[in-house]
C-alpha cells in the first residue's frame, strides 16, 4: 500500500512538472497578460499596444500629437508606390491576398504545414513577388521590404491579432520562439524576458520597459529623430546587439519562430500601423 | 661609338649593383621583422576555432567577435603579446556564450 501511494505521488509530481514545462500557448498568453494586469491594474488591456508609452501619460500625449500629422507620411507614400506598382506581368500585390490585402496582416506569422516552417508577412510579400516572376526583396532592406511592409500593414490597421498555433509542427515552432525569448544571450546575460517580463514598466536608463503582450502590434515603426524604419525583426537584431550578442539573420528561422511566439502573445489586440517610437 | 658602349656598360652594371644591393636590403629588412611565436599562433588558432563553434551554435557575443578581430589584426603586426591577450578573451567569451545558451531559461512561467 505504501509502495503504491509512493508511486502515485511520484507520478503526480511528474505530471505536474511536465505540465509546468509545457504550458499551452493560450495559457502562456493569459499568464503574461494577468501578470501585467496585477502589476499595473490602471493600464487597460487595449492600451498595451502603446508599449512603453502606456506607462507615461506625458510620453503618450507627445506621441498622440506627433501621430496627428505623422512626419514619416512621405515614407509611407513610398511604400504605397511599391505596393501599387504592377509587376511586369501586370498583376499587383493586392492580387496575392484576400480582400486586396486589407485586414490580413494580423494573421501573420502562421505555420505552414506543407513548408514545415513559419511564414511571416514579409515572406508572403516575397512569395507574391516570386509567383509573379519578380526577384525577392532582401528582408533586411528597409528601402524596399521595409517600406513595402510599412504601407501594406496600414491596410490592416485596427485588425485584431489572430495568430494560430495548431498541430505539432506549429507548436514546435512556437516553443522554439518561446525558448529564444526566455534564453539569456550576450555578454550582458539578458534574455528578452529579463526586461519585458521580469522588469516590465520599470525604467532602464531613461526608458520604460514595455510589456510583452502588445509588442508585436505596431511594426514597422519609425524610430528616433531621423524616423529610421524598423521592422519587428530589425528591432530583435538591435535588442540582441544591445546585450552584446551577435544578432541572428533577419528573416532567418530563429527570428521567424520568435516572431511567431511574440505575435501570438499579442492576440486580441489591434494592429497599429504605422507608428512613431522613440 | 666607344663612349656609347662604355655608357651602356656602366648603366647595366649600375643596374645590377643596385638590384643586388636592393635585394640585400630587403632581405635584411624581412629577417629583422619578428615572427609570430608558436604560442601566439596556437592561441589565435584556438580563438578562431572557438568563435567558429559559437557562430555555429548561434551563441557568439559581439565582444568575442571583436576580440578575435583584434587578435587577427595584432597577428598581422606580429605583436605576440597582443595576439595572446585578445585571443584569450575571444576563446573565453566564445566558450561562455556557448554555455549560456545551454543554461536555464529566465522566468519562463
Amino acid at each position: 500500500m505504501k509502495q503504491t501511494t509512493w508511486m502515485l505521488t511520484c507520478l503526480g509530481m511528474l505530471a505536474f512538472s511536465a505540465d509546468a514545462l509545457s504550458l499551452s500557448p493560450e495559457q502562456e498568453r493569459l499568464n503574461r497578460v494577468q501578470a501585467v494586469q496585477q502589476k499595473y491594474p490602471d493600464i487597460k488591456f487595449e492600451d498595451y499596444v502603446y508599449g512603453a508609452l502606456a506607462f507615461s501619460p506625458d510620453a503618450k500625449a507627445q506621441y498622440e500629437n506627433m501621430m496627428a500629422f505623422p512626419p514619416f507620411e512621405s515614407e509611407i507614400d513610398k511604400g504605397r508606390q511599391l505596393w501599387e506598382t504592377p509587376f511586369n506581368n501586370g498583376k499587383r500585390y493586392a492580387d496575392c491576398f484576400p480582400g486586396g490585402g486589407r485586414n490580413v496582416a494580423g494573421n501573420y506569422p502562421y505555420y505552414d504545414e506543407a513548408m514545415k516552417k513559419v511564414v511571416t508577412f514579409e515572406m508572403a510579400l516575397n512569395q507574391c513577388r516570386a509567383n509573379n516572376g519578380e526577384a525577392p526583396y532582401k528582408q533586411a532592406d528597409m528601402n524596399t521590404m521595409g517600406l513595402l511592409t510599412a504601407y501594406a500593414r496600414t491596410l490592416s490597421d485596427g485588425m485584431l491579432m489572430n495568430i494560430k498555433v495548431k498541430g505539432s509542427g506549429a507548436l514546435a515552432a512556437f516553443e522554439s520562439g518561446r525558448r529564444f525569448f526566455y534564453q539569456r544571450r550576450g555578454q550582458l546575460n539578458f534574455s528578452c524576458a529579463s526586461c519585458h517580463v521580469d522588469h516590465v514598466g520599470e525604467i532602464l536608463r531613461t526608458e520604460y520597459l514595455s510589456m510583452l503582450p502588445g509588442q508585436a502590434t505596431h511594426w514597422p515603426a519609425f524610430r528616433g529623430g531621423d524616423y529610421a524604419l524598423f521592422t519587428l525583426q530589425r528591432r530583435y537584431s538591435a535588442c540582441n546587439q544591445l546585450v552584446r550578442a551577435v544578432p541572428m539573420e533577419i528573416g532567418g528561422e530563429e527570428y521567424n519562430n520568435l516572431e511567431y511566439f511574440h505575435s501570438y502573445l499579442s492576440n486580441g489586440l489591434p494592429l497599429k500601423s504605422s507608428v512613431f517610437r522613440k | 661609338m666607344n663612349s656609347c658602349r662604355i655608357a651602356i656598360r656602366l648603366l647595366v652594371w649600375s643596374g645590377l649593383v643596385m638590384g643586388v644591393a636592393g635585394h640585400g636590403a630587403r632581405a635584411a629588412e624581412s629577417s629583422s621583422k619578428p615572427i609570430l611565436s608558436a604560442e601566439a599562433t596556437e592561441a589565435l588558432a584556438r580563438a578562431e576555432s572557438g568563435v567558429a563553434l559559437a557562430i555555429a551554435k548561434k551563441a557568439l557575443w559581439t565582444t568575442a567577435a571583436s576580440a578575435l578581430a583584434q587578435a587577427q589584426e595584432a597577428a598581422k603586426q606580429q605583436d605576440n603579446a597582443a595576439v595572446m591577450k585578445y585571443a584569450a578573451v575571444a576563446t573565453e567569451q566564445a566558450s561562455l556564450g556557448m554555455a549560456q545558451v545551454d543554461g536555464p531559461l529566465t522566468s519562463q512561467h
